[in-house]
């Protein structure tokens, strides 16, 4: 008589069981999407750089409209710069301190940090 | 109570005769017949318009135009009792004190005396227009009940409160004829006539002092009135256009001898969308885009430079308004996106809204008001106006939006996107304030202004110009409740010299 009260109980766990793995599949399958489906980046020479932007794609687009309008663009240069410029400091800071220094930069208007627009083209180019 | 007189029923040859004629029922001469209500004066005010809006005589008004698109001059003020307050926004603020200083890299800059003699005008001037207790930059009363400011940290630009004219919903702002018909007609010492449209301001021989107007109606009458002292309040344009008529005696114009009336004609530009402006976490307090009421006030908060960073950078007066949220296009979100998350932000729930502005002009000679061969049904020549605006304004408000845009990202607040750049982008989007101001300019060197510390034209004797006209610089703010400040300083000086 336990044995069959035992089975039966047991179905629903196991029921519930499944679905809560289920579910957590398809969330972490949503989740990750984004990652899944990202736009790859090849390994180049400017990771140590590159790496620091948080939202690459976004910065690869600002990168583009700007190299688009720029006449040349010094690859190795603008990331010798940029070396010298972030050094050991986090990115916020290094931006936090330019703009309240007034080194900014107009990207069709858009008032911009002049490190993270040189990292917006280096990330584009 | 009397009620106003119509000029067009006067008898046939009646010459008026009184202590005080003031020229123009709008707001400078019905603020200046109200503050001499209670004096030992004969007041009589000449009003051009009736109680309504007539089409025919507003046509009086029109003109020719050259230069920068303005609008028509028939269009952008009111020949009507109340005159501008026909039609106003009600905007309200006081000069800032830099608006007087002279400042030598602004040529023709600085009025002859400062902010603070203003200043005990405000609290009255503020009373007739209706706009509540003088509260303005005192900001913690707006901002206990509604809560703090856009972060901006520190830098040249600030946020700043308008005050609005008698405003809520559906009821508009001071209209001063219909407000004060009542005081006006209460008040014994003073006759409002309707319909008198003076056509010429007649000097004596020795050109010293003014010895009678000449009025005319539309339907034909005609007729003259002596005065002690006569006090011109007919508006920034009409007001040149009297004295550079009035040209029998002096050929040039009456207070013309150094070239200056109608030079310096201003208005505050006002470009659309000049910029947009991001905020980071999406909280942007409502009073920056809609007014809201506090302690019997109506105020909306606006971004203005500070009057230090003005002097330092050489940039003029703007207050910048937050108006209608909008959506970003594809480079814009991205620019938000790149630049909130490489300062270490969230910005998921970013916020973009339109910037608009009114800006500043630099007073320059060539803007200005002349008369044509073209005349009025009165026989009055009308006038052109040469309108421009030079690309240093433009690229001086540009640089207070980049300080505005340097301090949002620096106090990680938000950042802006400058939307205007070349002239030919700029006057894509122009619009005007109906500000006219600059046109018998003041200053205490005859060589320099019309009118002298005291508004009396310089050279005669008993005339005097209230109103906007003479605004040597401009400020950004709406010039009405300043105007109204300097009128009631007249009427204390005309109170001196009837004593």
């Amino acid at each position: 008589m336990s044995e069959w009260k035992s089975e039966i109980a047991r179905r629903p766990f196991l029921a519930g069981l499944f679905a809560l793995l289920g579910l957590s599949v398809v969330g972490g399958t949503v989740y990750e999407a984004a990652h899944i489906l990202r736009r790859r980046y090849p390994p180049t020479a400017f990771d140590d750089l590159l790496d620091q932007i948080p939202d690459r794609d976004s910065a690869v687009k600002v990168g583009e409209w700007s190299l688009a309008h720029t006449n040349a663009f010094d690859v190795s240069g603008v990331a010798q710069i940029l070396r010298k410029g972030i050094g050991k400091q986090s990115l916020p800071d290094v931006l936090g301190a330019e703009a309240a220094q007034g080194r900014l930069t107009e990207i069709s208007g858009w008032l911009m940090p002049t490190t993270l627009t040189l990292l917006c083209e280096l990330a584009a180019s | 109570m009397r009620a106003f007189l119509d000029a067009r029923s006067l008898p046939e040859k009646t010459n008026l005769d009184t202590d005080l004629v003031i020229i123009g029922g709008g707001p400078a001469g019905i603020t200046l017949a109200l503050a001499l209500a209670d004096a030992k004066v004969r007041v009589l005010l000449l009003e051009s318009g009736g109680t309504e809006f007539n089409k025919d005589n507003q046509a009086l008004y029109a003109g020719e135009e050259t230069g920068v698109p303005y609008l028509a001059l028939d269009a952008s003020r009111q020949r009507t009792l109340g005159g501008a307050t026909n039609h106003w926004g009600g905007w309200c603020r006081p000069l800032d004190k830099i608006d007087f200083e002279k400042r030598d890299w602004l040529p023709y800059s600085g009025w002859p005396f400062g902010r603070e003699v203003l200043e005990p005008y405000y609290p009255r001037a503020q009373a007739l227009v209706q706009a509540g207790p003088f509260i303005y930059d005192r900001s913690a009363v707006w901002t206990a009940s509604q809560g703090a400011p856009l972060r901006l940290g520190q830098g040249g630009v600030d946020t700043t409160y308008f005050q609005f004219s008698k405003q809520s919903e559906d009821v508009l702002p001071t209209n001063f004829g219909g407000e004060y018909a009542t005081q006006l007609k209460q008040a014994a010492n003073l006759t409002l006539l309707l319909h008198a449209n003076v056509t010429g301001i007649r000097l004596s021989p020795d050109a010293s002092h003014v010895d009678h107007l000449d009025v005319a109606t539309l339907s034909g009458r005609k007729f003259k009135v002596r005065a002690k002292q006569v006090v011109l309040a007919a508006g920034g344009v009409e007001t040149a256009r009297i004295l550079l008529a009035s040209n029998d005696v002096m050929k040039t114009g009456l207070g013309n001898q150094n070239d200056l009336v109608g030079r310096f004609f201003a208005d505050h530009p006002i470009p659309g969308h000049v910029a947009t402006l991001v905020v980071f976490d999406g909280n942007l307090p409502v009073y920056y885009q809609i007014p809201r009421e506090v302690n019997g006030a109506t105020f909306r908060a606006a971004l203005a430079p500070l009057d230090a960073y003005k002097r330092g950078a050489h940039v003029l007066g703007s207050l910048s308004t937050i108006e209608e949220e909008i959506q970003l296009p594809e480079l814009g979100r991205a620019a938000v996106a790149a630049t909130a998350s490489a300062l270490g932000l969230d910005a998921t729930g970013y916020k973009a809204f339109v910037l608009g502005c009114g800006m500043e002009i630099a007073p320059d000679p060539d803007r200005r008001l002349t008369l044509t061969h073209a005349k009025d049904p009165l026989g009055m020549p009308r006038l052109k106006l040469d309108n421009r605006i030079s690309d240093q304004d433009f690229a001086r408000y540009r640089e207070t939006l980049s300080e505005l845009g340097r301090q949002l990202l620096a106090s990680r607040t938000g950042m802006l996107n400058l939307r205007h750049k070349t002239r030919s982008e700029w006057l894509s989007v122009m619009d005007w304030g109906n500000h006219h101001m600059g046109t018998t300019r003041m200053s205490a060197d005859p060589k320099q202004g019309v009118v002298d510390a005291n508004s009396q034209v310089h050279g005669i004797a008993n005339l005097h110009i209230a109103g906007t006209s003479v605004f040597p610089t401009y400020g950004a703010s709406n010039p009405t409740m300043n105007m109204l400040a300097l009128v009631l300083r007249l009427a204390d000086r005309m109170k001196g010299l009837f004593k």
